[in-house]
């Protein structure tokens, strides 16, 4: 089981001032949240809590429940693993904990440029095209 | 994932993982119904193709409507729009490509079947590949779910490994956001199948005046320039920026496909 508190350090330190979806948040934070989950069996229910508590939506614009932070996770997990460091790249330097965690800029060079295989193409598909005017949420009271 | 390559081996790709075709010879297809974007498509990529410094042969084998003759002077065309004309006509471009191996951009008409009998007759994806040709295709997609019967068909004889289904927010009709009108098209199994054999997928934006950049025959760089032939309309600061915007977004989108078009 996680520590409960070691887990929540970490997300808070990882950066959940911007809105954003929980999937979004996995993708750009996957190497460290990996880290902390290796070895544990989440407990997907805080889990969910916390990052619905930071703000993060699932891809419906809820708040993500258990399961679907898990599915989710599962499937940010399948994507596709960041390509193996050259040989002569010196080694990363602090460490997971302590690094800022931010997403790289997406440009044409990092783009992946294969989308096949990947189980949740139309999450993909969708989250690609422009989705037109929003119907405005109702203000927090 | 395992990936029939083009030259009939199987091997195994990860994702994200392409054969890099940058400064390789071509053969740029653009494929679907008519009324899809095809032609817009072809200006688009040819024009930037051209201002890297590229110069492509541009083929423009329409035969009910010769789109790309009236934007680029040095396009060629088959001799007639008879069957045999058009095969034999494009069995030499095919050849004249292996031959001195540089990149063509071939524009065929909306539904035309040609291509379907060409590829199948030929092997072509395999064909070209062996001469070093790499092909690629686009197909464009409206909202319409008959545009995707184009690409089933042609998917049976003519699946290049640089496959790229192009969804056209021009063609969303007006009123309906991209991310509804695309639903169908999204889940039908003719689009998963393509993605699943290696298709990458990506967006082309809609640019709202594109008939006014149509109807004066103008590049898009000259239109975002203001540009315009003698006798024809000024365009204005705000159709520019439209234009500028367009460009830039189109940019971004086919980005991850820029090897592929130049």
């Amino acid at each position: 089981m996680t520590t409960e508190p070691d887990i929540l350090s970490a997300i808070s330190r990882a950066g959940l001032q911007k809105r954003g979806t929980l999937k979004e948040w996995m993708i750009a934070n996957r190497e460290a949240f990996a880290s902390k989950l290796e070895g544990f069996k989440p407990d997907w229910p805080i889990l969910a809590k916390v990052f619905a508590d930071a703000g993060l939506l699932d891809q419906r614009g809820n708040r993500p429940t258990a399961e679907a932070t898990r599915k989710t996770w599962q499937r940010v997990r399948k994507l596709s693993k960041p390509g193996p460091r050259p040989r002569d790249a010196p080694a990363p330097t602090g460490n997971a904990e302590t690094a800022p965690v931010h997403r790289p800029p997406v440009t044409a060079e990092t783009q992946p440029t294969g989308q096949a295989g990947t189980g949740d193409y139309r999450d993909e598909v969708r989250a690609m095209l422009s989705k037109g005017l929003q119907v405005p949420k109702p203000l927090d009271k | 994932m395992a990936t029939k390559r083009d030259n009939g081996e199987t091997a195994v790709l990860e994702r994200g993982e392409l054969p890099d075709v940058t400064g390789q010879p071509k053969i740029v297809f653009a494929g679907g119904r008519g009324k899809t974007g095809k032609s817009t498509f072809m200006r688009w990529a040819i024009e930037r193709c051209i201002e890297r410094g590229g110069e492509p042969v541009i083929a423009d084998a329409d035969r009910t409507n010769q789109t790309l003759m009236a934007f680029f002077p040095t396009a060629i065309k088959p001799p007639s729009a008879e069957d045999d004309d058009v095969r034999l006509w494009l069995n030499d471009l095919a050849d004249n490509q292996i031959e001195r191996r540089n990149t063509a951009f071939l524009d065929l008409g909306g539904g035309d079947l040609t291509l379907k009998h060409w590829a199948r007759d030929l092997d072509l994806a395999p064909f070209l590949t062996h001469h070093g040709i790499t092909p690629v295709v686009f197909y464009l997609l409206g909202s319409d779910i008959d545009d995707l019967s184009y690409l089933r068909d042609l998917e049976t004889v003519f699946a290049p490994q640089h496959t790229c289904l192009v969804l056209n927010e021009g063609m969303v009709p007006s009123g309906r956001s991209p991310l509804s009108a695309f639903n169908p098209i999204i889940d039908h199994p003719v689009f998963e199948s393509a993605v699943k054999r290696g298709a990458l997928f990506l967006r082309m934006p809609k640019l709202g005046c594109m008939q006014e950049i149509d109807r004066r025959r103008l590049s898009f760089a000259d239109a975002e320039a203001g540009r315009v032939r003698e006798g024809q309309d000024r365009i204005g600061p705000t159709m520019r920026q439209m234009i500028a915007i367009w460009r830039r977004e189109t940019e971004a989108s086919f980005g991850k496909v820029s090897a592929w078009i130049s």
